[in-house]
């Protein structure tokens, strides 16, 4: 276990950890604000077309949504679980545990794509397009639909991305870069994928479930 | 070897199983609601157990009781500025008043 | 009081941040904040050359009624690119990236930012977004003016696309920068420097970090959407497919409204230093100061609507986003009184910075009266989509955030340069400047009032003489630009060499060399001293810590 040296700029391990993590933080507001504006979309589409955004869920791939949702909820206790594993030292749990996180995120991009096939083969496309709009013809649905594809489609992305970090920091902590002292990195990488968490939280109510 | 004040110390697995646990059953619970009939009050209870569920996860694995006072801000900040988005977006399409049935008699035109 | 001479414990001249390594990799692949900073001002002031370009090819067409040099087309895709290389390429970063990575490190006692790599890499993803939108305007440019406004930014068959993409990645370089600053500014600040001890300009870079790092992703987000539906035909703010355009504006502008605080806030920045440094005077408040900062910064969040008065908002909205904008003016003249009674009573030397910021005090009080104004509803019903709003925001972006960007200019040459300029091409330089800025944008706010519509490539023939005044005095204001850019390059070649404290300032860049050595300080920087404390005298070499 080791590199507990701090970069040269830096003056002490713990300002280090303290900016890391503030860093990380600040930027997991960045991130929250970017999926803002969908969600403002949607508010301001569901009262524009109750009626239409409701069916719009009926018609949703609900078991393939909520199965993902206990995918994703598996995951960000997985990942939790690997940094309290980090930080006892327990570095090969870590790994482990790490590795369950990442196949259940390719999981969660999987049925995300399986998902999408569904739509398509029901003539779902985004834009309105596809000839499940000419047999469902309410307004809103088209706005729906497309909302759903953008939205989940900029969460999937941020899946990929975080199986990436997830992936590259696992290696740190297999080559004993990261630990004990340095636990923060895990951490820091842990928190994207709880972020990645809980948008879906929240996309699952409004596109699945009611 | 340097020491890092910084470091959060472990919590214990045991509560994060248990939060995890929690987090299931919260999702299930909002699975079967989904199949009554609610009407408009499905949204906002599922909306409402998402809120709870989206507080244990940064409660408990973001442990974000245990940040320094300037990540609890920029947290924050950023949820305030969402908020402020959605409610005065979601105010502009409630409350626009119905387009008139006939338009507005033309106004004179002023002479060049 | 005396006025304070250069402090005498400066170190002997030490290999200056620009002649530790010399070769042209270890300029462009710095992480070096100085040197990023460097490589910015390169970058943006390049657009700012290439915008004033298309402003003047503009106001040359403007010269008579009818087609002058160009065609409708030609016009209506030279003020689009005018816009984007202004605000994106020039305003935005003009004064943060510049001179805020030059100094905020310095500032606080610190030796570099939080992260060093993270900075280079923002600096190499803006010229990658620059890029985009000068493929883009190869390609043909576009014309749905810099706002993209739906639907028909979503069907213009022009370079909607590569512009769009081009602007979401300059967008990712300025949030990196915020995050940067604001962990900066929280984790590396010296040892003793609290934060009521930090220098204006930081307080200034702090507050506009947050906007950027807060509301960007904002606008990221709505040139995705707009790139999809225009790439393919999504129709997301299409009303037969249930969306509504009003939205896009809703997402545009909470976004481009904080974002003129980006603009603004480091320029008020700069003008409490020189404020202070000129009038060798402590801030009549620095608190207020502070504060007002922080509450511009807020409060600039909550006022967006009101570019969106006559675009369809519920009336709700629309009073609500009103009575909010007043808000921000009274921060705003929070500052103005606060500035203004530092000055009085003040050892004031005249110098081409101050000049600058005299400037600025007259400019930005008209430019923000005016924009109160056209935040009345009831008036701005008569003025949106005028030449006077073009005016009103010319006023502050250029008459407040270019004049500042101006005398930060002058004020840190010799800092960042290590040599003086000339005070008497500088004061040419600012006379030309201000009465050329006065000449063009005054005329249009009677062109607007009156009724000239803005984005209008013919007008009637009575406006003309308005018109020929406004370009007129863009060809002062660009003859007063290139007398700067001249006696500037003369001076970074053949100025004389500036110590480490020419203005006899008590700010705490001032305490080290000029040009600063690679880690700015060369022992532990000497904060002690306040930096706007100018009664206490400078502590003997041996009092130091």
């Amino acid at each position: 276990m080791n590199g507990a040296r701090h970069a040269a700029h830096f003056e002490s391990l713990a300002q280090q950890d303290h900016a890391t993590r503030l860093g990380m933080w600040v930027f997991l507001g960045s991130e929250l604000l970017l999926f803002a504006g969908l969600f403002a979309l949607y508010a301001a589409g569901r009262i524009a077309h109750p009626a239409a955004f409701h069916e719009g869920v009926a018609h949703a791939e609900k078991s393939i949504g909520s199965l993902n949702t206990a995918v994703l909820l598996t995951s960000s206790t997985t990942v939790a679980l690997a940094v309290e594993s980090l930080r006892r030292d327990r570095r090969a749990l870590s790994i482990a545990l790490l590795a369950v996180t990442i196949a259940l995120g390719a999981t969660f991009f999987g049925l995300k794509l399986t998902e999408y096939g569904a739509h398509f083969r029901a003539g779902i496309y985004p834009g309105g397009a596809g000839n499940f709009f000419t047999s469902h013809a309410a307004p809103g649905l088209p706005l729906f639909w497309t909302l759903y594809f953008v939205t989940t489609g900029l969460h999937a992305a941020h899946v990929c991305v975080g199986l990436g970090v997830l992936g590259l920091t696992a290696q740190a902590v297999a080559r004993g870069k990261i630990g004990g002292e340095r636990a923060y990195v895990l951490e820091n990488a842990a928190l994207y994928w709880h972020l990645v968490d809980l948008i879906w939280i929240f996309l699952w109510p409004l596109y699945y479930l009611a | 070897m340097s020491r890092n004040e910084q470091a959060l110390p472990p919590s214990s697995s045991g509560r994060v199983l248990a939060a995890g646990a929690g987090l299931l059953a919260l999702a299930a619970a909002s699975y079967a609601l989904s199949f009554v009939r609610l009407g408009a009050l499905g949204l906002g209870l599922a909306l409402a157990i998402a809120v709870l569920k989206a507080l244990v996860v940064l409660w408990v694995f973001m442990q974000f009781g245990r940040l320094p006072a300037s990540a609890k801000l920029a947290a924050l900040a950023a949820f305030f500025m969402l908020a402020l988005m959605l409610s005065l977006m979601a105010a502009d399409i409630e409350l626009r008043e119905p387009a008139p049935a006939e338009p507005p008699a033309a106004a004179p035109t002023p002479s060049p | 009081m005396t006025i304070a001479s250069e402090p005498s414990f400066l170190p002997a001249a030490q290999p200056s941040f620009a002649s530790s390594h010399t070769s042209i990799r270890s300029w462009l692949l710095s992480t070096d904040h100085k040197r990023i900073g460097v490589l910015y001002f390169f970058a943006t002031t390049l657009s700012l050359a290439l915008g004033g370009v298309f402003a003047l090819l503009l106001r040359i067409e403007h010269l008579t009624p009818g087609p002058t040099v160009m065609s409708a087309m030609t016009y209506n895709r030279l003020f689009t690119l005018h816009g984007v290389t202004m605000v994106w390429l020039f305003m935005i970063p003009s004064i943060p990236a510049t001179f805020g990575n030059f100094l905020l490190p310095i500032q606080i006692g610190a030796s570099e930012v939080a992260f060093p790599r993270l900075n280079l890499l923002s600096f190499w993803i803006y010229v990658l977004g620059a890029a985009f939108v000068l493929v883009a305007m190869w390609l043909g440019a576009l014309d749905t003016g810099w706002t993209f406004y739906t639907p028909y930014s979503v069907h213009s068959p022009s370079a909607v696309v590569p512009t769009l993409i081009g602007i979401f990645i300059v967008g990712w370089s300025t949030i990196l920068t915020g995050v940067n600053f604001i962990v900066t500014v929280h984790t590396m600040r010296a040892r003793g420097l609290g934060w009521m001890r930090m220098p204006l300009f930081t307080w200034a870079i702090y507050g506009t970090s947050i906007i950027q790092v807060l509301a960007t992703p904002v606008l990221g987000l709505s040139l995705l959407i707009v790139s999809l539906d225009h790439a393919f035909a999504w129709g997301l703010f299409d009303p037969a497919r249930g969306g509504d355009p009003v939205l896009y504006q809703h997402l545009f502008w909470f976004y481009s409204h904080p974002a003129v605080y980006i603009m603004i806030l480091p320029a008020m920045g700069v003008v409490s230093e020189v404020i202070s440094t000129f009038s060798h005077k402590n801030p009549y408040s620095y608190k207020a100061i502070v504060y007002s900062t922080l509450g511009i910064a807020f409060v600039g969040f909550l006022t967006w609507g009101h570019h969106m008065f006559v675009a369809g908002m519920s009336v709700f909205d629309a009073g609500a986003f009103g009575a909010l904008s007043m808000l921000v003016a009274i921060f705003s003249a929070v500052k103005v009184f606060t500035w203004v009674s530092t000055l009085r009573r003040g050892s004031i030397v005249l110098a081409t910075p101050l000049w600058y910021v005299f400037g600025f005090l007259i400019l930005f009080m008209f430019g923000g009266m005016t924009g109160v104004a056209v935040a009345t509803m009831s008036l701005d019903v008569h003025w949106h989509d005028t030449y006077f709003v073009v005016a009103h925001f010319h006023f502050v972006m250029v008459g407040g955030t270019l004049t500042a960007w101006l005398a930060a200019l002058h004020y840190w040459f010799p800092k960042v340069t290590g040599r003086m300029y000339s005070e008497r091409w500088g004061l040419l330089g600012f006379a030309l400047v201000f009465s050329g800025f006065f000449g063009t944008f005054v005329p249009q706010f009677l062109l607007g009032n009156a009724g000239m519509p803005r984005r209008y490539y013919e007008y009637p023939a009575r406006f003309q003489l308005l018109h020929v005044a406004s370009t007129l005095g863009s060809w002062v204001l660009a003859a007063g630009m290139l007398l700067t850019l001249a006696y500037l390059l003369h001076a970074l070649c053949f100025g004389r060499r500036a110590g480490g404290n020419p203005w006899a300032s008590r700010c705490f860049e001032w305490r080290t060399s000029s040009p600063p050595p690679e880690k700015n300080f060369t022992a532990q920087p000497e904060l002690g001293l306040d930096a706007y404390d100018y009664t206490t005298a400078w502590p003997a070499p041996e009092e130091r810590a």
